[in-house]
């Protein structure tokens, strides 16, 4: 019995551990009001996390394109699968009251648990048959062939035979042989004798050559003497059993956790669409060579939480491997990196993206380095701390990931940042990465000035000052702290960038904190 | 794993050789102790175990119960004979046959010695018959199949030599050849008898094989279709653990009246060879286990990086000591919770240098180096290999110790008298060929009075002639020595507040600085290279 809804092979992992990085990735990038619309159960909170493991396979990404389409055509259906398999799983719980240490035990346990499921097998067949016809997906149509097939009413009724026949109402019999170890040995379990008994059989009395005797009714080392050699006779059929018991629950769990995440993907995209905001299914493209192109793209974040569509902003250029966004603060940078490592990831995961055309090429993972905001303890200390996140983004990082740096190196000043920033860059790309770079370091910026496959962008500034929260082609402007000085000490007033109209004139856009700085 | 080292026991092997497997046999054959240099087993443990973490080591390789085994530990060897008799053993035991050989006779004869006892203890007389048989059976086999291996090897040390010729002699004899021609009888005719056996409630039934299906089986087949990709770890129920009760005797019972004959000649068979057991195989099987036991440790270390030679000895006491890579044993065991890494370090002692300090920083692994040479020269005297790459030395014995105590209360003395009534006993009991460990002595006073104290200690080891290993944070008292071998404990260059756990013959030393930020998070343009996929 397999689910396949999130990969055409293999079943999903399951309640996966966070990996290294995963935690920087959601608070980097913003995404936890994002995930927490997408929980489908408050017991299942980490199915959205399966977003942060993207996939890197086109044919897979069409393949739960097509189930995502199918679930938000009919979110009925998926929702109803659902809810099936966690009541099929709520059945299973009476069999927590046996010990399962012992084989007796463990069958009495299984026996309960595959009882209590066969009605919920049952249901789920009809489903498959009900809703078969409206499927599209192959992923969900290959799910409810197989359902039909595999779950016909006479097995069923085949298993619940077995099941009622492993209770042993005419006495457990095996066979056994005389060993070296002075006990009874090699004890194998014999089917039931097909056709009917007599009286004599029914009470074990009368056969030919039979020897017996009878535990006294008050001797209880006896009994567990007894009973323990009943646990050796049961030891296989009882494992036989609780794997078929673990089989069948661990499918329905496998179904509830993936048809979970469908249902909230449909829940992410009721609440985009009630926002207004557009979205597409993008191209995932398998070329090396830095391609990045978009239209209308935002942040999903931002509508999520406030339910209105936010700037969106373009992206084209000439397959840039690496992407560098300079400009004003609060212009839109951060953002804007944002929007493109979750369009990313949300693209590798098979669903939509917040875009009007997104396409991108495949990134084996994700990396972000952000600056951390908070915490202004020693400087020597946060460099220590943003280093260290670096050197574990190293040790993760493999071939045509994708690497999105925001203001690193900030906590120490310009020209040791650029340095370091530079030769990690530098290193990242020649080492077939991509880069993405929100800085305000003009002299890391300047250093990929006549670089090819760069593209440089730019947060634009209004010319009265004010931001549109765009992002624009355009390339690095030196900031002019020493015009500034120069300005200040011989009094020239055309160098100062507020007194200038044209952004794209220099100088200008100094961010205050900067200029404090200088 | 014993490089040149291994040679080096093989020759001297060659040139101890001893008696031939035809030869003369001790009445007790030993494989730990040649003819005429028998010593007495100590049962209590020497001064310096405890101070030198020895006793966490023979906790590891011995078991608890086993006070033979301990008393082995607690003997070190006086005469280097005894060594090279025991190396050459050990020079076999470390190839993989003679190995395997060995391990298959000490655990036979230890199962056969409890299979006995099982069975002597057990109320019910049929099972415990079938266990007597059993345990006979399996030690004529183990017996037949020893001797033949050993034969065929054909072991060139004296220990071994001697033992193969005691198992010929055995197994040759009339005694041993009847018992294992009656057991294979007795047993033939009983294994494998098969019969029902059913319970219903409280009764139990035996009888004939009913003409049934195994069910197992198409059970399996029916629930396959249940099958998921991932097949998930089910927990398995416990076997249960069937021990000898009533109700297995009782079927047993039932059993002996399905297949009366059978049962009859078993009983008839046993009861005339009760005591089977020859005692000088038992006492080899005991002795060999000392090596087994500790090889079996050694190996696992090994292939954890630890490296083990046997130890060239010299019976000077005053030659030279030229130990490569040596480590504290009882950290590579694990034995005591600490987070000191294992870090391989040299002892060089030229004859005229008979003592050596050791300083450096603190939790640099001052104490750890001297408990490692310790301790290799009391393993050392046992015959067994050492964890070391190569090893020289002389005999040195007995090793004693002088570790600072934590005050006792009901010490009427004070520190440093208790320091020193402690350190006078271990000076009475040094002599020439003695090895001292001495670790941080009178720190309970002020520096410069243990400076003068120790000047005055050290004169005492002089004239005993005894070798010496002294941590001390007395740099002074270093200085002021110039004959003595100075050992420091280094630290990384780039960071002087890391010590690297190595020591070198230098001066003693203090610290400087240096640190590159990025270089230390192995983010330097080369570092990345190397690093980046």
């Amino acid at each position: 019995m397999k689910v396949r809804l999130l990969h055409p092979d293999r079943d999903a992992e399951l309640h996966a551990p966070l990996s290294d990085g995963d935690e920087d990735l959601v608070a980097d990038l913003d995404l936890t009001a994002v995930l927490d619309v997408m929980i489908p159960d408050r017991q299942l909170s980490d199915i959205p996390r399966t977003v942060l493991r993207p996939l890197t396979d086109p044919r897979e990404i069409r393949w739960r394109q097509q189930v995502a389409a199918d679930a938000i055509a009919d979110p009925a259906a998926m929702r109803g699968l659902f809810d099936l398999a966690g009541r099929a799983l709520e059945s299973q719980r009476g069999s927590w009251m046996y010990s399962a240490r012992t084989a007796d035990s463990l069958l009495s346990s299984s026996l309960f648990a595959l009882n209590a499921v066969i009605p919920s097998m049952r249901e789920l067949a009809r489903v498959a048959r009900r809703q078969l016809p409206t499927a599209i997906s192959p992923g969900l149509t290959a799910l409810y062939e197989r359902l039909i097939e595999e779950l016909d009413a006479t097995y069923l009724d085949e298993v619940e035979a077995m099941l009622s026949q492993l209770r042993f109402p005419g006495g457990m019999v095996a066979q056994a042989v005389v060993t070296g170890t002075a006990m009874v040995g090699a004890l194998e379990l014999l089917a039931p004798r097909t056709g009917r008994r007599t009286w004599r059989e029914t009470l074990g009395l009368g056969v030919q050559g039979r020897f017996r005797f009878t535990i006294a009714e008050r001797d209880d080392a006896g009994a567990r003497a007894l009973s323990e050699l009943r646990d050796d006779a049961l030891f296989d059929v009882s494992t036989v059993l609780a794997e078929a018991a673990h089989h069948v629950k661990s499918f329905f769990r496998q179904l509830q956790w993936e048809t979970g995440f469908y249902v909230g993907c449909v829940q992410l995209q009721q609440r985009l669409d009630s926002a207004g905001v557009q979205r597409c299914w993008p191209e995932p493209l398998t070329s090396t060579d830095g391609i990045l192109e978009t239209t209308g793209l935002v942040n999903m974040s931002l509508p999520v939480r406030l339910g209105a569509p936010p700037v969106p902003n373009d992206i084209s250029g000439d397959a840039p491997r690496l992407v560098i966004v300079t400009g004003a603060n609060q212009g839109g940078k951060t953002t804007l990196l944002r929007s493109i490592g979750c369009a990313q990831l949300f693209m590798q995961s098979g669903l939509f993206v917040a875009a009007a055309t997104y396409r991108s090429e495949l990134a084996p993972a994700v990396h972000t380095h952000f600056r951390r905001a908070e915490e202004d303890s020693l400087r020597s200390g946060k460099l220590d701390e943003e280093l260290g996140r670096m050197s574990g983004i190293v040790d993760r990082c493999r071939s045509g990931d994708l690497v999105l740096m925001n203001e690193s190196f900030a906590s120490t000043d310009e020209i040791e940042g650029s340095y370091i920033g530079g030769e990690i860059i530098d290193a990242l790309l020649r080492h077939g990465m991509r880069v993405l770079v929100v800085t305000h370091f003009h002299a890391l910026a300047r250093h990929y000035l006549d670089r090819q496959g760069t593209l440089f962008l730019r947060a634009e500034r209004l010319p009265d000052g004010g931001r549109s929260f765009r992002v624009l082609p355009d390339t690095p402007q030196a900031t002019s702290h020493g015009l500034d000085v120069y300005a200040k000490v011989f009094g020239d007033q055309q160098s100062d960038g507020s007194a200038v109209g044209d952004a794209r004139t220099p100088p200008g856009e100094a961010d205050p904190a900067q200029r404090r700085r200088a | 794993m014993y490089p040149a080292a291994v040679v080096v026991g093989a020759a001297e092997a060659e040139s101890n050789r001893g008696g031939s497997p035809s030869g003369p046999v001790r009445e007790r054959p030993s494989v730990l102790w040649p003819p005429g240099l028998e010593q007495v087993p100590s049962a209590a443990p020497g001064q310096c175990l405890s101070d030198l973490h020895l006793n966490d080591v023979i906790e590891a390789v011995t078991s608890r119960t086993d006070s033979f085994q301990r008393s082995v530990w607690y003997t070190p060897c006086t005469d280097v004979a005894v060594i090279d008799y025991r190396q050459a053993v050990v020079a076999e035991l470390l190839q993989p046959d003679f190995r395997r050989i060995a391990k298959a006779f000490v655990e036979g004869m230890a199962h056969a010695r409890q299979s006995v006892n099982a069975a002597n203890t057990l109320p019910y007389p049929l099972p415990a018959d079938l266990g007597r048989a059993e345990a006979i059976a399996r030690f004529v086999t183990m017996a037949s199949e020893t001797t033949e291996h050993l034969v065929g090897l054909d072991p060139q040390s004296a220990g071994l030599r001697e033992m193969t010729a005691s198992l010929v002699d055995y197994t040759r004899g009339q005694g041993f050849r009847d018992l294992a021609a009656g057991i294979a009888d007795v047993l033939n005719d009983l294994h494998g008898l098969e019969f029902e056996l059913g319970t219903q409630s409280g009764t139990v039934w035996v009888g004939p094989v009913p003409d049934r299906q195994r069910w197992v089986e198409a059970i399996r087949t029916t629930f396959d279709r249940f099958r998921t990709g991932a097949s998930p770890a089910v927990p398995k129920p416990q076997r249960p653990q069937r021990y000898m009760n009533h109700v297995e005797a009782n079927i047993l019972g039932l059993v002996a009246r399905l297949f009366p004959e059978q049962l009859d000649r078993l009983r008839a068979f046993v009861a005339t060879h009760a005591d089977f057991l020859p005692a000088p195989l038992e006492d080899l099987a005991q002795e060999l286990r000392f090596y087994l036991d500790y090889l079996g440790e050694a190996d696992r270390l090994d292939r954890e990086g630890v490296r083990f030679c046997l130890p060239r000895l010299q019976s000077e006491a005053a030659g030279p000591v030229r130990i490569v890579g040596m480590v504290d044993l009882a950290l590579a065991l694990g034995a005591k919770a600490t987070r000191e890494p294992l870090v391989p370090n040299d002892l060089v002692m030229s004859p005229s240098e008979r003592v050596a300090f050791i300083t450096g920083p603190n939790q640099g692994g001052k104490t750890t180096y001297a408990r490692a040479a310790g301790q290799l020269a009391y393993i050392a005297s046992l015959g067994l290999p050492v964890p070391a790459r190569s090893a020289s030395l002389p005999l040195l014995q007995p090793v004693l110790s002088h570790f600072p105590r934590p005050d006792d209360p009901e010490h009427e003395r004070g520190g440093l008298a208790d320091e020193m009534v402690r350190l006078q006993r271990v000076v009475q009991a040094a002599g020439a060929n003695s090895l001292l460990i001495l670790n941080e002595l009178f720190s309970a006073t002020s520096a410069e009075d243990a400076v003068g104290l120790s000047a005055l200690i050290l004169e005492r080891f002089d004239a005993l002639g005894c070798r010496v290993l002294w941590v001390t944070f007395l740099e002074e008292l270093v200085t002021s020595t110039p004959a003595a071998l100075s050992l420091v404990g280094q630290v990384d260059p780039a960071e002087p507040t890391r010590p690297t756990f190595t020591f070198r013959v230098q001066p003693p030393a203090n610290r400087s600085h240096a640190v590159a930020l990025a270089a230390r998070h192995g983010l330097s343009s080369d570092d990345l290279e190397a690093r980046l996929p």
